[in-house]
C-alpha cells in the first residue's frame, strides 16, 4: 500500500468486500423459521389435527340443556288444575364457600336450618354442588342472594302449583320434586304431560357467552296439555258440600261423583278426607284415597232399580203388580230377610219408594240367576271401569252357577257384591238415557255418547218414574228434592263388613239419582261412611248433599228449573214491555 | 401475471379479513339473540307464574269466601231468579224453520224484525251487565 497514494475519497470500510455467504447465511435463516412456522401450521392443522380440535373443544364447547316444559292441566272450561311454574332453589358449593361464621348464621336463619344442619351440607369440602333448600319463594332467593355470600347460588327449578287445592287433589294428583306424576291424573298421563328435554351444543368465549351454536343433539319436546271433563266449580261446590256432611254426621268419610248424562264426562269427583297438592307434608293414606273408585263396597238398596227393572223387561212384573210383602218378613234357609217398616201389600213402584227388601226378594226369586248377573255385568259391576286411572277397582261379582238362593235373594238388594262408586253411578246411567249404557270419560269430549242399550226405553222411563217416588213424601230421601228441579235416586244404607261378619253399628248411607228427572241432565252419586251422630240412613245423610249438589250444578250448567217455584222475591219486578 | 398475482392476492387478503369479520359479526350476534331467547324463555315462564297467580286468586273457594264474608252476596236459587222468556231463541228457532219453509219468512212484517232486533240488544245489554256485576265479586 502507497502511505503518499492515500486516498481520501474512498472509504476503507466501504472498500472492504463482504462475503456473500453471510447474506445467504441471513435469507436461509428467515427461511428457516418461515418453514418452521409452516411445519407447525402444517402438523397443527394437518397432522395432529384431531388432538388440538378436541383440546379447543373441552375447553369451549358445551352441551347445554333445552327445557321443555310438562303440560298443563285445565279443567272443562279452561280454568288451572295443575301447572308448572319456575321456582329458585339455594345451593351450596362447599369446595369455595365463604365459612365466615357470621354469614352462615345469617344464612341459617333466613332458610331456616339449624346451624349443625347447614355445618353438615357444607362439611365435604371437596364437594362443588349440594342442595340448601329446593323451590323456595322467590323473595327468600333475593334474601339469599343479597347476602353476596361466595359458593351460594340460586338455581331454577320446575314446581307444580295446583290452584284449586284440595278439591280436585284425588282426581288430579300430583307430581314429585323430580316432576314426575305420583298419583291421579298425573301419574295415568305422565306419557303425555311429560316434556322431554332437549340438547344442543354450543360454543362459548371466555366470558361465558353462548357464540355459536353448534346444533341440536335432540329437540326438546313440550308435554301436552290435558283438558279434563270436571268442571272446577261443580267440583268446588261438591266436595264442599260433601265435606260439611262428613263433619256433620262425624262420618269417616264419604265420596261424591257428578256425571253429565249427554256426554258421559265426569264432571265432579271428590272424596273426603282430602289433602293439599301444594304441601304434602305428613299426608295419611286414608286422605290420599280416591275412595270413589279405589273403594268397593256392598251397594245395598241401591240395586234394587236394577232388578226391578229387569223384572219389567222379562216381564215378570209392571209398574202396577202388586207385591205382598206382609209384616216385612221373609224367611229363607234359615235366614230372615227384614224391612224397616211392615209395608203389607205394595205396588212394584211402592217397592222402591219404600225400599222394600222383601218385596224386591220376591221378584228377584222369579228369575234365573243368569239374568241378573247378566245384566249386572252388563252394567259394569266385577269389571274394571274403562276410565284411565291408578288403582281402580273391579270390585266383586261371582259367577252365577256359584249362586246359592238365598245369595240371590241378598244380592237383590245389595248384599253379597261389590262396587265402587263409580261403577254405582255408571250403572244408573241405563236409566238417564233411556235404557242405554254410556261409556264414561274423565276427559272433555265435545260429542254425546254413544250407548248400548240395556233395557227399553219404556222401561227405564218407568224406573225413573219409581226412583221420582222416592223423593217424593212417602219416600225414603224426601231430603234429596230441590227447589226447581225435579229429581229422583235411590237411598241405600249398608252394614259395613269387618272382618268376617256385619258389624251392628256400622253403616254406610248412599244417594244415586237423577235430574230433572223427566229428560235427566246429570247423575249424582253420593256415599257417606259411616255416620257416626244417629242418623245413618242414606235418605238422611247423603241424599241432602245430592240435593245441594244438584241444585248448584243445574244451575251452573244453565238449565232451567222444570217445576214452578214460589218466587221469593219481595220486590215486584217491572213488568218490561218488549 | 405478475400483476395478476398481486391482484389475487389482495383478493384473498381481503377475503380473509371479510371473513374474520363476519365471523366476529355471527358471534357478537349470536350472542345477543341467545341473551334475548333466555330472556324470552323467562318471561314466558314468569307469565306462566302470573296466570297460575290469577288462577289461584280467582278459584272458587275464594270467590265464594269475598262474595259471602266480604260483599255480603248469597247463593242465588231458583226462588230468587227471574227466568226471563229470551226473544232471541224464538228468533233462532224461527229462521231455522224459515229455512226449512222459506215462505214463512215472507209473513214476518218488517216492523216484528225490527222489534226482535231490539229485544237481541236488550238482551245482550243485560247480559253484559251481569258479566259486569260477576267480575265485581273476584277483586
Amino acid at each position: 500500500m502507497n502511505r503518499k497514494g492515500v486516498q481520501y475519497n474512498s472509504s476503507p470500510l466501504l472498500a472492504s468486500k463482504t462475503p456473500v455467504w453471510r447474506s445467504q447465511f441471513i435469507v436461509a435463516m428467515i427461511a428457516l423459521g418461515f418453514l418452521g412456522l409452516l411445519v407447525r401450521a402444517a402438523y397443527v392443522q394437518v397432522i395432529d389435527n384431531a388432538f388440538f380440535q378436541h383440546q379447543g373443544n373441552v375447553r369451549f364447547l358445551r352441551t347445554q340443556d333445552i327445557p321443555a316444559d310438562r303440560g298443563k292441566i285445565l279443567d272443562r272450561n279452561g280454568a288451572i288444575l295443575a301447572s308448572s311454574v319456575s321456582v329458585p332453589s339455594i345451593f351450596v358449593s362447599p369446595e369455595d364457600v365463604d365459612r365466615t361464621p357470621e354469614k352462615l348464621k345469617a344464612l341459617a336463619k333466613l332458610i331456616d336450618m339449624p346451624m349443625a344442619e347447614l355445618q353438615n351440607r357444607i362439611k365435604d369440602d371437596e364437594k362443588g354442588f349440594v342442595w340448601l333448600r329446593r323451590m323456595v319463594d322467590e323473595n327468600l332467593a333475593q334474601q339469599v342472594m343479597a347476602l353476596k355470600m361466595k359458593g351460594i347460588g340460586i338455581r331454577k327449578e320446575y314446581k307444580r302449583i295446583y290452584p284449586e287445592g284440595e278439591a280436585v287433589a284425588h282426581v288430579v294428583g300430583f307430581t314429585n320434586i323430580e316432576n314426575q306424576g305420583q298419583e291421579g291424573v298425573e301419574l295415568t298421563f305422565e306419557n303425555q304431560l311429560a316434556g322431554h328435554i332437549g340438547y344442543r351444543r354450543v360454543l362459548k368465549n371466555r366470558l361465558g357467552e353462548n357464540v355459536e351454536d353448534m346444533g341440536e343433539i335432540k329437540a326438546p319436546i313440550d308435554g301436552q296439555d290435558l283438558q279434563l271433563s270436571i268442571d272446577s266449580k261443580i267440583q268446588f261446590f261438591a266436595y264442599e258440600k260433601l265435606k260439611a256432611a262428613v263433619q256433620d254426621h262425624k262420618a269417616q268419610a264419604g265420596s261424591v261423583i257428578v256425571l253429565d248424562v249427554r256426554s258421559g264426562e265426569v264432571l265432579a269427583l271428590a272424596n273426603y278426607p282430602s289433602f293439599s297438592p301444594n304441601s304434602r307434608a305428613n299426608l295419611s293414606f286414608a286422605q290420599l284415597r280416591n275412595r270413589a273408585l279405589t273403594d268397593t263396597f256392598e251397594p245395598g238398596s241401591t240395586m234394587k232399580p236394577l232388578v226391578i227393572s229387569l223384572g219389567l223387561e222379562k216381564g215378570i212384573v209392571t209398574p202396577d203388580t202388586i207385591i205382598q210383602t206382609g209384616t216385612g218378613h221373609l224367611s229363607m234357609a234359615g235366614f230372615t230377610i227384614n224391612d224397616d217398616s211392615p209395608n203389607g201389600a205394595i205396588s212394584v213402584r211402592q217397592v222402591i219408594q219404600k225400599s222394600s227388601n222383601v218385596g224386591t226378594v220376591k221378584i228377584s226369586l222369579q228369575m234365573p240367576p243368569k239374568d241378573l248377573w247378566e245384566i249386572f255385568t252388563q252394567v259394569g259391576f266385577g269389571q274394571k271401569p274403562q276410565v284411565p286411572f291408578p288403582g281402580a277397582v273391579s270390585g266383586k261379582l261371582r259367577a252365577y252357577k256359584t249362586w246359592r238362593p238365598i245369595e240371590q235373594a241378598t244380592m237383590s238388594y245389595g248384599y253379597g257384591l261389590s262396587v265402587s262408586l263409580f261403577q254405582l253411578a255408571h250403572a244408573y246411567t241405563i236409566f238417564a238415557r233411556d235404557g242405554q249404557l254410556i261409556p264414561l270419560t274423565l276427559l272433555k269430549r265435545d260429542e254425546p255418547a254413544q250407548g248400548v242399550r240395556v233395557i227399553s226405553e219404556k222401561h227405564a222411563s218407568d224406573v225413573r218414574e219409581m226412583l221420582h217416588l222416592v223423593t217424593s213424601p212417602g219416600g225414603t230421601a224426601p231430603k234429596a228434592q230441590t227447589m226447581g228441579y225435579s229429581v229422583g235416586g235411590k237411598t241405600g244404607t249398608a252394614h259395613k263388613l269387618e272382618g268376617s261378619g256385619y258389624t251392628g253399628h256400622k253403616y254406610r248411607g248412599f244417594f244415586v239419582g237423577l235430574a230433572p228427572i223427566e229428560n235427566p241432565r246429570i247423575i249424582v252419586a253420593v256415599m257417606i261412611d259411616e255416620p257416626s251422630d244417629g242418623f245413618y240412613f242414606g235418605g238422611d245423610t247423603a241424599a241432602p248433599v245430592f240435593s245441594q249438589t244438584v241444585q248448584q250444578t243445574l244451575r251452573v250448567m244453565g238449565v232451567q228449573p222444570d217445576m214452578t217455584v214460589k218466587p221469593q222475591v219481595v220486590a215486584k219486578v217491572e213488568a218490561e214491555t218488549y | 401475471m405478475s400483476r395478476l398475482n398481486v391482484l389475487l392476492l389482495i383478493a384473498v387478503m381481503a377475503s380473509a379479513f371479510y371473513l374474520v369479520k363476519t365471523q366476529y359479526d355471527s358471534r357478537r350476534l349470536y350472542t345477543e339473540f341467545d341473551r334475548s331467547r333466555s330472556e324470552a324463555r323467562n318471561l314466558e315462564l314468569e307469565r306462566e307464574r302470573l296466570e297460575v297467580e290469577r288462577r289461584s286468586q280467582g278459584t272458587s273457594l275464594r270467590v265464594e269466601k269475598v262474595a259471602k264474608e266480604e260483599l255480603h252476596m248469597r247463593s242465588v236459587t231458583p226462588a230468587i231468579t227471574q227466568y226471563v222468556y229470551r226473544p232471541l231463541d224464538d228468533a233462532a228457532q224461527a229462521s231455522q224453520q224459515g229455512k226449512s219453509k222459506p215462505n214463512s219468512t215472507d209473513s214476518k212484517t218488517p216492523s216484528q224484525a225490527t222489534l226482535n232486533q231490539q229485544d237481541a240488544q236488550k238482551v245482550k245489554q243485560s247480559e253484559s251487565e251481569a258479566m259486569q256485576v260477576a267480575k265485581g265479586v273476584a277483586p
